[in-house]
């Protein structure tokens, strides 16, 4: 929650002003029906890694979600504002509200959770400055329901959501990294990826990440 | 035989086979055999002349060090002496005479090697790489340390596919340790590599029917000795 950018500064740079109303998707995508996309929506995963966008997810016009490092997740009913920007991995949970603007980097948002406008969470560069906001939680928590009707303080989503990939991940992550520091694994990858070009797309990624 | 020594040493199997592959393929060096001390600790000995051996050696330390083996030893011996020789197992005759060996049905094929700690993991790793392509499994070979390795035969793209399930089968059932794949293994690691009884084809038994043949030729040339005095005598004494 670094920033809040004035909204008419970005309004303008939204793409599918006129009539447009295609979204674009490259890599493994998987979009459940019932999901409304908005237009000009870029939807990337790179090789190896999958977006799952879930039943009745809204996702606004004009964002961004480019996966790496693993799969990035948006749960059913999840909401995404306009010009929403997500890289890297996590999960984005049920009927959770992103405002527009808001750049999520590599971070995982819990469910219900409501994430302001303009925000940026998971930075790593701006991950002092976080943790110096996020600890006087009481101080903010004081300020802000007056302007945020949701029970959960502001600063929380942030807090809660690095403990949430943390535990998340722990057991899966410890396994992978183990897997991958096996000698001779990446030479076998690289050769599986040599006999077969396309088997990385082809698998489901289910517990390979 | 004053050829050049070279030694390396890891601690996993298939390390030191992907190895032992590199070396015989980076130099001309002849691989000996793998010596394998309790302890997980495994050798591969070469012999060559000195510049093959060097080269090989430095290339099995290079590799020794991707796969990010902490203990590495190594050792370039450029003319052993002959009672070396016939006391330690570095010379290419005496392990060839002590193997004496048929001929292994499952040559000319792709090597895979999965190591595990401990016996279960092997085994459920074993039945998943049979069960997921067209492998055999040729042999096992325990190190000590806990580690033991599969070692697999098949074509390189079932192999691959093979090593990739077990990979995932080991590690949910106990500890992986190292993974290999061999696409296309020399004679001498193969010959180096072990394989169950099952799968060696024994020489065909010549001898056992040339006793019967030598008797009737025998028997034959007697018969003809006895006719031949009686039919020629008469157009020789006119």
């Amino acid at each position: 929650m670094a920033s809040t950018l004035p909204n008419s500064m970005t309004l303008r740079a939204l793409p599918g002003q006129n009539g447009e109303t295609r979204y674009f998707v490259s890599g493994e995508v998987q979009v459940e029906a019932g999901a409304g996309i908005g237009a000009g929506v870029l939807l990337r995963a790179n090789p190896g890694c999958r977006i799952q966008i879930g039943r009745g997810v809204c996702i606004g016009m004009g964002s961004v979600l480019h996966a790496c490092g693993g799969s990035l997740i948006v749960e059913a009913g999840a909401t995404l504002g306009m010009g929403v920007l997500v890289i890297g991995q996590g999960t984005i949970g049920k009927n959770a509200c992103i405002g527009s603007e808001t750049t999520l980097l590599n971070c995982s948002v819990l469910s219900q959770a409501v994430i302001p406008p303009g925000s940026l969470l998971g930075d790593p560069t701006y991950g002092f400055d976080l943790h110096i906001q996020a600890e006087p939680s009481p101080a903010t928590g004081e300020m802000a329901p007056a302007t945020r009707p949701e029970p959960v303080p502001p600063s929380s989503p942030v807090a809660n959501v690095e403990k949430q990939t943390q535990e998340k991940s722990g057991s899966a992550k410890t396994k992978t990294r183990k897997l991958n520091g096996i000698p001779g694994h990446s030479e076998l990858d690289r050769l599986l990826g040599k006999i077969y070009p396309y088997r990385q797309v082809l698998s489901s990624g289910d517990g390979r990440l | 035989m004053s050829t050049s020594l070279g030694l390396i040493q890891t601690r996993s199997f298939p390390v030191i086979v992907r190895i032992a592959d590199a070396m015989t393929k980076s130099a001309g060096v002849t691989l000996i055999g793998f010596e394998k001390i309790s302890g997980g600790y495994c050798t591969a000995i070469v012999r060559g002349g000195i510049a093959d051996v060097r080269i090989a050696i430095e290339e099995g330390i290079e590799l020794a060090r991707q796969f990010e083996q902490e203990e590495i030893s190594s050792l370039v011996i450029p003319r052993p002496l002959p009672n070396l020789e016939v006391v330690l197992p570095i010379s290419s005759k005496l392990s060839q005479l002590a193997q004496n060996r048929g001929y292994s049905r499952l040559s000319n094929l792709a090597v895979g090697l999965l190591e595990t700690r401990g016996f279960p993991a092997m085994v459920g790793a074993a039945d998943t790489m049979l069960k997921t392509a067209d492998v055999q499994l040729a042999a096992y070979e325990t190190i000590g340390d806990g580690l033991c390795t599969a070692i697999i035969r098949g074509t390189v793209a079932n192999v691959a596919i093979a090593i990739d399930a077990g990979m995932y089968e080991a590690e949910r059932i106990g500890e992986l340790n190292a993974v290999a794949v061999i696409p296309r293994p020399l004679d001498e690691l193969e010959q180096a590599l072990p394989v169950a009884s099952c799968f060696v084809a024994q020489p065909v038994t010549l001898p056992v029917t040339l006793p019967q043949v030598q008797e009737q030729e025998v028997q034959r040339r007697d018969a003809a000795v006895e006719r031949i005095p009686v039919y020629l005598e008469p157009p020789e004494t006119p």
